[in-house]
C-alpha cells in the first residue's frame, strides 16, 4: 500500500464521522436583523443632528436679519435734514 | 447532497415566501439545510465554534442572494456552491498557519475500526498542509464525491485547472504522508 492509498484508506474512515450539533438558525435570523437596525440609527441620528443644526442657523438668521438696519439709512437721513 | 435535479417542493414553498420577508419560512430552510451545509465546513475547520459561524455566513449570504436562485438545481447544490466558496475564502483569509503536528496521532489504530473523528482529524491535518486551492480540490473529492466537472463548476474554475490542482495536490499530498510515514505508523501494508 502506498501513502496515498493509505490517506483514502483514512478518508474511508472518515467520511462516517458526524460533525457537532450546531443550531444557526436563530442566529442566523439575529444577524439579518441587525443590519437593518445598524443600517438606520446612525443615518437617523444624522438627520435628527442635522435638523437641529438647520434651525439653530435658521433662527440665528432670523434674528440677525430682523435686528439689522439698511448701512445707507444714516446716508439718506443727512441728505433730507440739508435739503430745504 | 443528493443529486437530484428538481427543487423539493416544500423547499420552493418555503423560498418564495422567504422572499416576500416571511422570516419563519427562512428559519425552515435554514433547519432543514444545515445539517448538511455544516457536514460540508466541518471540513475546512475542526473548531466548533468556528463551524458554527461559517454555517450562519452561508446562510445569511444565501439569505441577500435568495433572488438570484434561479431553482434549476436543487436549494442544497446552490447551498453547498456558497458553503464551498465561505470555507475556501476561510482558509485564505487565515493564511498561511503552522500545521497541524501529526505527532498527535501517533499511533493510529492499524485496523479499519479506526475511529472516525480520529481518521477525520488526520485527514485534517494532513491536508492543512497543502496550499488553499489545493487543498480545496482533494476535499471536496474526497469529501463531498466531486467531480472534476463539479469542482469547476462550483468554483468557477476551468477543468483544466482543476485537473492540474488535483494533479499537484495528490503528488505534494504523497510526498507528505511518505515524510509522516503514514503507512508505516497505520502498519497499513497491504
Amino acid at each position: 500500500m502506498d501513502e496515498l492509498e493509505a490517506v483514502e484508506r483514512l478518508v474511508r474512515q472518515a467520511r462516517k464521522e458526524q460533525p457537532p450539533a450546531t443550531d444557526a438558525t436563530g442566529a442566523v435570523l439575529a444577524r439579518l436583523g441587525t443590519p437593518r437596525r445598524t443600517g438606520l440609527l446612525p443615518l437617523s441620528l444624522v438627520a435628527v443632528a442635522a435638523s437641529l443644526a438647520a434651525a439653530v442657523v435658521l433662527a440665528l438668521a432670523i434674528q440677525v436679519w430682523s435686528a439689522g438696519s439698511d448701512p445707507q439709512a444714516a446716508f439718506y437721513s443727512v441728505v433730507e435734514v440739508t435739503q430745504p | 447532497m443528493h443529486n437530484d435535479r428538481t427543487v423539493d417542493e416544500t423547499d420552493r414553498n418555503d423560498i418564495v415566501a422567504a422572499r416576500s420577508g416571511d422570516e419563519a419560512a427562512f428559519a425552515r430552510l435554514v433547519g432543514r439545510h444545515q445539517p448538511a451545509v455544516a457536514r460540508l465546513l466541518w471540513r475546512f475547520t475542526r473548531e466548533p465554534a468556528r463551524l458554527e459561524e461559517l454555517v450562519q455566513d452561508v446562510f445569511v449570504e444565501a439569505y441577500f442572494g435568495l433572488d438570484g436562485y434561479r431553482g434549476e438545481a436543487p436549494l442544497e447544490r446552490w447551498l453547498a456552491r456558497i458553503a464551498t466558496r465561505i470555507g475556501y475564502r476561510f482558509w485564505k483569509k487565515r493564511g498561511r498557519q503552522a500545521p497541524v503536528p501529526l505527532d498527535g496521532f501517533d499511533p493510529v489504530a492499524p485496523a479499519d475500526d479506526l475511529d472516525p473523528a480520529a481518521a477525520g482529524a488526520l485527514v485534517h491535518a494532513l491536508l492543512s498542509r497543502l496550499p488553499p486551492a489545493e487543498r480545496l480540490v482533494l476535499t471536496l473529492m474526497y469529501f463531498d464525491g466531486c467531480s472534476i466537472a463539479d469542482i469547476a463548476g462550483r468554483m468557477g474554475w476551468s477543468r483544466a485547472m482543476v485537473k492540474m490542482r488535483a494533479y499537484r495536490a495528490r503528488r505534494r499530498l504523497k510526498e507528505i504522508a511518505g515524510n509522516e510515514r503514514l503507512v508505516e505508523k497505520t502498519g497499513w501494508t497491504s
